[in-house]
């Protein structure tokens, strides 16, 4: 245990310290940061729309000017003098407004090059004055109007059915919950390829340059497998707790930018600590862990350090399938879809996609959850074993012959005991 | 001490070792040889327990060396590597810990270390800053400072040049002094001659020699025979038991069948009185090594 702690603290120290594994943490919160900024000034650069506001009655235009809140009003009694000023691009649009008979027939002219005015908000404030017209006109007091308003009511709620039973959820949670599946299938690919990649290459460089040798014979290739492993889901977790702190110190600046308040305007947090919740962290431990002993596994088949990119190669492929399927699940629910998700590896990433769109149930989830769980304890088993073999295989042939070579060792090694 | 009884390893239909069998005792250095794929690395990597053998046991003082043992183990493997990036202080103190030792007992040892082997370079330089001399000084320090019981040498000679190599015999010294038991292996003859108590030669997994360099080259005999006479190339060749005559100027050296064959060289070569050189000699190692390896298989 102390000698795993030492190879574990090793990995640790040398990697956090490491221009790349700094990069690695940073690059996300720099592009994040890069996508708000300029997105926050994207929307505060642009400047409002003018448009003048041509009707004889002041109420009119003053109505405007208090409804129209993305544009900036000017008031006009003259249509020749708006469209003077339009021509002179000192306005966008001119909307004449005449009134017959408590009637409206308004009149909107666009300056083509001019900026984007929505029609939308100004026929919702012109079918607002009309409203008040007629209802002057049919000598309808305010309680009246208001009667005539109101809107039929429908309540709409979504319920799952679990085994039985119904329970009800709303459409906030859901979109949260779908929201947070997507983050956790593109957050799972990145950790997966990442640290997965960080560990192939620690242990196929120190394969390919021969330091290997001289560690297993200070430590068993047991501990030196786990201390490696250790070592690494350490960095990931201070990642993790990083960008945790972050969002903690720079939660109130952010919910101050527009962009940001509209994007979690609609979560609904509560999603965070609900089972959905849970199964979603499971499910991204469970795929960090299966990952990283698959790493573990191809990073002691090379025999040299060209052959590295070759060690990282089946995670990075394993890792896009499981986004492809997860991506797949968003236009419907497949059988191949329902298959996989039960699988290991590309079921982290496809079930929690599937619980969030309502296709799987919790009891689903759970099911492929031992599945994943069985398979890890079988798979780490299995990799540990190999592991000791893997090491002390150079095979220049490449990876087949190398797993070849492996199973051979293991065998001889299985009759010498 | 160190005992290997009955070592056997087979990978497939192929024999690795056949049962190899040494004692190596506190202070004496074993030279382990053979031809490449003789079964050299196999007894290395059997003895650090990287692989089980067929037959066969491995102990140490009297019980089974095992993964236990780890701490009192020194290896060098014959492909040599460290962490190119990383500080050589921070370097040796990770390994030494893995064997046991105290980061602050190794910093308290690392420059007399690094006297004794006279490394050029900062404790605190990375790894790839030094010369491939030093780095090799700084991987043999990694293999010795925790002042390990057992020591394996995998080559440690190759690719040393003539001033290292002689700071490397010195650290071996020192270890033996220190009552090490030490194996190492080598292609290069004149080193294990000067520095190894004993000897085994494999070949194809089998042991072909075993004993002390002197036992070794006394069994063959006197069958080495340097001479300068008034007897010519054809009168050499034709006595026999004569097996190779190879000629300098008017000196000849002979590889007899067995050292009586030279009596009778002699009395042919006196018979006339003085001769300037009459010297029969035990084949040297390298000789043997070469007999051996041209030997066709029992």
């Amino acid at each position: 245990m102390h000698k795993m702690l030492i190879i574990a603290k090793q990995v640790f120290m040398k990697n956090v310290r490491s221009a790349s594994w700094i990069f690695l943490v940073l690059s996300p919160v720099l592009l994040l940061g890069i996508s708000i900024g300029i997105g926050h000034l994207v929307q505060s650069s642009q400047s409002k729309p003018t448009i003048g506001v041509v009707s004889s009655v002041p109420a009119i235009r003053k109505n405007f000017a208090d409804s129209l809140p993305g544009m900036k009003v000017k008031e006009y009694h003259s249509q020749d003098k708006a469209e003077t000023a339009m021509q002179n691009k000192k306005l966008d649009a001119v909307l004449a407004v005449p009134i017959k008979n408590g009637e409206i027939a308004a009149n909107l002219q666009l300056r083509d090059g001019g900026k984007v005015v929505s029609t939308k908000t100004i026929q919702a404030v012109l079918s607002q004055i009309q409203l008040q017209a007629q209802a002057t006109k049919l000598n309808l007091n305010s309680e009246q109007l208001q009667a005539l308003l109101k809107p039929a009511v429908l309540r709409s709620k979504t319920v799952v059915v679990d085994h039985g039973k119904a329970s009800t959820k709303n459409q906030k949670t859901d979109t949260s919950n779908h929201l947070i599946a997507v983050a956790i299938t593109v957050l799972m690919l990145v950790f997966t390829l990442s640290y997965g990649s960080m560990i192939a290459q620690e242990i196929a460089t120190e394969k390919g340059s021969r330091i290997m040798e001289t560690i297993l014979s200070s430590v068993s290739a047991t501990t030196q497998f786990f201390g490696k492993l250790a070592g690494i889901l350490a960095l990931l977790v201070v990642n993790i707790l990083f960008y945790l702190l972050l969002i903690l110190v720079a939660w109130k600046p952010l919910m101050k930018i527009d962009i940001v308040k509209t994007m979690l305007g609609n979560f609904d947090f509560g999603v965070l600590t609900s089972t959905n919740g849970l199964i979603f962290c499971v499910f991204f431990i469970l795929a960090v862990l299966t990952y990283s002993v698959l790493a573990a596994l191809t990073g002691s088949l090379v025999a040299n350090q060209e052959q590295v990119q070759q060690a990282v190669m089946p995670i990075s492929m394993i890792g896009l399938l499981g986004y492809v399927f997860a991506l797949a699940v968003q236009g419907g629910d497949s059988l191949i879809v329902k298959i996989v998700s039960y699988l290991p590896f590309v079921g982290a990433s496809v079930m929690p996609v599937r619980l969030a769109m309502s296709f799987a149930t919790v009891g689903d989830a759970w099911i492929s959850i031992l599945i994943s769980v069985i398979f890890l304890i079988l798979f780490t088993w299995f990799t540990a074993k190999a592991y000791k073999s893997n090491v002390l295989v150079y095979n220049q042939g490449g990876f087949l012959k190398s797993i070849r070579s492996t199973f051979s060792i293991m065998n001889a090694e299985r009759k010498s005991k | 001490m160190l005992e290997i009884r009955g070592l056997t390893k087979t990978f497939g239909s192929m024999v690795a070792l056949d049962d190899e069998s040494f004692t190596i005792q506190p202070g004496e250095i074993m030279g382990l040889i053979g031809q490449n794929g003789a079964g050299k690395t196999t007894t290395f990597r059997m003895i650090l327990n990287f692989i089980t053998p067929d037959h066969g046991d491995i102990l140490w003082d009297g019980h089974p060396l095992t993964s236990e043992d780890y701490d009192i183990l020194g290896y060098l493997p014959e492909e040599r590597g460290l962490y190119p990036k990383m500080r050589i202080n921070d370097q040796i103190a990770y390994f030494a810990q893995l064997r046991g030792m105290k980061v602050r007992d190794v910093n308290a040892q690392l420059d007399q270390w690094f006297k004794r082997f006279n490394v050029k370079g900062k404790k605190t330089d990375k790894l790839k800053d030094l010369s491939k001399g030093n780095q090799q000084k700084i991987q043999l320090i990694t293999t010795l400072i925790h002042m390990p019981k057992l020591i394996i040498l995998d080559e440690p000679f190759s690719g040393l040049d003539p001033v290292n190599a002689s700071l490397l015999q010195d650290g071996i010294n020192m270890m033996r002094d220190s009552g090490a038991c030490i194996i190492y292996s080598s292609h290069d003859m004149s080193n294990v001659e000067a520095l190894s108590d004993k000897l085994i030669m494999l070949k194809n997994g089998k042991t072909v020699l075993n004993g002390t360099v002197d036992e070794i080259r006394n069994s063959y005999g006197r069958i080495k025979l340097f001479i300068e006479s008034n007897l010519t190339r054809d009168e050499l060749t034709s006595f026999d038991g004569v097996i190779d005559v190879k000629h300098e100027g008017n000196r000849f050296e002979l590889m007899l069948k067995s050292p009586e064959v030279g009596q009778e060289i002699f009395v042919a070569a006196t018979k006339n009185g003085y001769i300037p050189e009459f010297s029969q000699q035990a084949p040297t190692l390298d000789e043997i090594f070469r007999m051996k390896v041209g030997e066709a298989d029992a």
